[in-house]
């Protein structure tokens, strides 16, 4: 039995996806640790899996909490590593996906899943590989990037024929994409509050637009307006296209999750960088 | 069995870990090897992996960290192991005036925002059981909430720490003082009875509050931990950097258990600082919003 539930490669995906945050290399680390640098190339290639000594002075060093990533799987906990996840790492990143940074990687988990479950892993690792991303990177959920990067992904799909925005509903309506949020949105019983949990948690996504609840007594609305910075970045058509696919993913887990059947009513807010969601009582 | 002369210090603290488990569970000890699946034994317990590490740690309660640390409570661990849950001692030896209900709203705090598995990890980390957060009645010393103030500081952030603090108030409104605070007059006179006379009972016994001073919109809020406390602890171990977000956050709530105000509140000065005492300057102004609809 193992009550770590950890796969051996996941510990070596850990280990090279917090040396990358920690902007160190595999010279670096086996200076700093004094573990040669042969054992810590075995460490991210399966060869060896490092001891609970150099697991916790490797956490330690890179500013990780030792005990949750692995019980957890991903890095999480962002304070002593806030200011590397602006692109101050060494995660493959091309600069086109630094310009800004709208999106946490947590964002793009459904989207990864869709892609690995409906084309296979093969497929997510091809985009990565083209698009010159580092697939360890996806283990870090605080990690920031351009809302680029979504849209490419979505661009590639589309040339292939797999429209990833069609399909891509059923993972972010579960709440296991959600990462360490989804334990909050399971617990909701009312589809109000689960819609309040998620509109609250958007700062946790990203940053193309910001939420103000509008209620009154027969809805709950909630207005979305998209931000100066995103709109200096971004086209209409582009923060239109993230906007729905947002809304609708908010529909989708109220109606996965608690049976919610009914349409949100959607309007356009009062200018056209914002939209007004209804939700009917 | 001993651990080894001339191992990294690192090393030598897991190895001194297993000895001191071996000596308090005995034969048990390497029965649980042989339970967990861990064909190498005890021979050299540092090199075991990761994954038999975790194993052998999650089956004793204990954190990576507090092993790390030499924090971990072998008489706890010892009684857990058997099955009798008792708290590590530093959290009940002394000067025991916090209410367990502290510590388990702390707890669901972390379990609602971040999820059970977070939670759990704290928990192990301070060598907690789901039963120790069964009684809320029950009480602890006040480094227990302290202890997770800090972790909760130094992995998730002082914003955190400030959130918890303002949903404590959304608790302690349900409650019977909450309640007829609510119903007593004027919020001035409600503030200031709430921080000079409920909150020291019921919210934090080991801390008192004063007014300095009170306007209307403003109030002047100073804290500072019981001499008892500071003497039995020492400033050390009750002044950290970190409980006064949660102070910060709670205050920051407080005019909103009497309608919707806008509130700010900011440290002027701070123990950890040097300064005699915590400051506070609590500002607010009513700001009506309507309230919210429940969907089918």
């Amino acid at each position: 039995m193992r009550d770590l539930g950890l796969k051996h490669n996941k510990i070596s995906e850990l280990w090279k996806a917090g040396r990358l945050l920690g902007g160190k290399t595999q010279v670096e680390l086996s200076r700093a640790l004094h573990i040669s640098q042969s054992s810590i190339s075995k460490y991210e290639t399966l060869g060896l899996e490092p001891s609970a000594t150099d697991w916790y002075n490797f956490c330690q060093f890179v500013g990780i909490d030792a005990h949750k990533t692995l019980q957890l799987g991903y890095i999480d906990g962002k304070k002593k590593f806030k200011h590397r996840l602006f692109g101050d790492s060494n995660f493959r990143l091309p600069l086109r996906y630094k310009r800004d940074f709208s999106l946490k990687i947590r964002e793009l988990i459904p989207f990864k899943e869709c892609l690995v479950a409906e084309l296979g892993l093969a497929t997510w690792l091809e985009f990565l590989t083209e698009s010159e991303v580092d697939k360890e990177m996806f283990l870090v959920y605080d990690y920031q990037v351009s809302l680029d990067l979504l849209n490419d992904l979505i661009s590639w799909c589309d040339e292939r024929d797999f429209s990833i925005l069609e399909r891509v509903q059923k993972y972010s309506g579960m709440f296991s994409s959600h990462g360490i949020l989804h334990e909050e949105y399971a617990r909701k019983k009312k589809p109000s509050e689960l819609l309040m949990a998620m509109l609250e948690d958007q700062v946790y996504y990203h940053r193309v637009f910001r939420t103000e609840v509008t209620s009154d007594e027969k809805s709950l609305g909630a207005s979305l307006q998209v931000t100066p910075e995103a709109q200096d970045f971004f086209d209409d058509s582009e923060l239109s296209q993230f906007l729905h696919y947002k809304i609708m993913s908010f529909q989708q887990a109220l109606r996965v999750n608690l049976n919610y059947t009914q349409d949100f009513e959607i309007e356009p807010g009062a200018d056209p960088a914002s939209i007004y969601v209804k939700v009917a009582v | 069995m001993r651990f080894v002369k001339g191992l990294d210090p690192g090393t030598k603290k897991v190895e001194e870990f297993y000895s001191n488990a071996y000596d308090v569970l005995g034969e048990d000890f390497r029965i649980l090897f042989e339970e967990l699946g861990i064909r190498s034994g005890m021979r050299r317990p540092a090199k075991l992996s990761l994954d038999e590490s975790f194993r052998v740690f999650n089956r004793l309660n204990v954190s990576l960290d507090s092993i790390m640390h030499g924090t971990v409570d072998y008489h706890s661990l010892h009684s857990q192991f058997f099955g009798w849950d008792e708290l590590p001692k530093k959290y009940t030896d002394r000067l025991a005036y916090s209410s367990r209900f502290t510590s388990i709203y702390m707890l669901n705090f972390i379990s609602e925002k971040f999820g059970q598995r977070a939670a759990k990890v704290i928990m192990q980390h301070f060598q907690l059981k789901a039963s120790h957060l069964d009684d809320a009645t029950s009480s602890n010393n006040m480094i227990l909430p302290l202890d997770i103030c800090d972790y909760v500081y130094s992995y998730h952030g002082k914003e955190t720490l400030e959130k918890m603090g303002e949903s404590f108030l959304d608790v302690f409104a349900l409650s019977e003082q909450g309640r007829l605070l609510k119903e007593s007059c004027g919020l001035k006179l409600q503030l200031e009875k709430f921080i000079e006379e409920i909150a020291p009972v019921y919210v934090e016994k080991n801390y008192q509050w004063k007014i300095q001073s009170s306007t209307a919109g403003s109030v002047l809020i100073s804290g500072i931990p019981k001499p008892e406390i500071l003497h039995e602890f020492g400033t050390s171990a009750i002044v950290t950097d970190h409980a006064i977000y949660l102070r910060k956050g709670f205050l920051t709530a407080l005019p909103k258990l009497y309608g919707s105000h806008r509130v700010s509140v900011e440290i002027l000065k701070s123990l950890k600082d040097g300064d005699a005492a915590d400051l506070y300057q609590l500002s607010y102004t009513p700001s009506p919003v309507p309230g919210r609809a429940d969907l089918q």
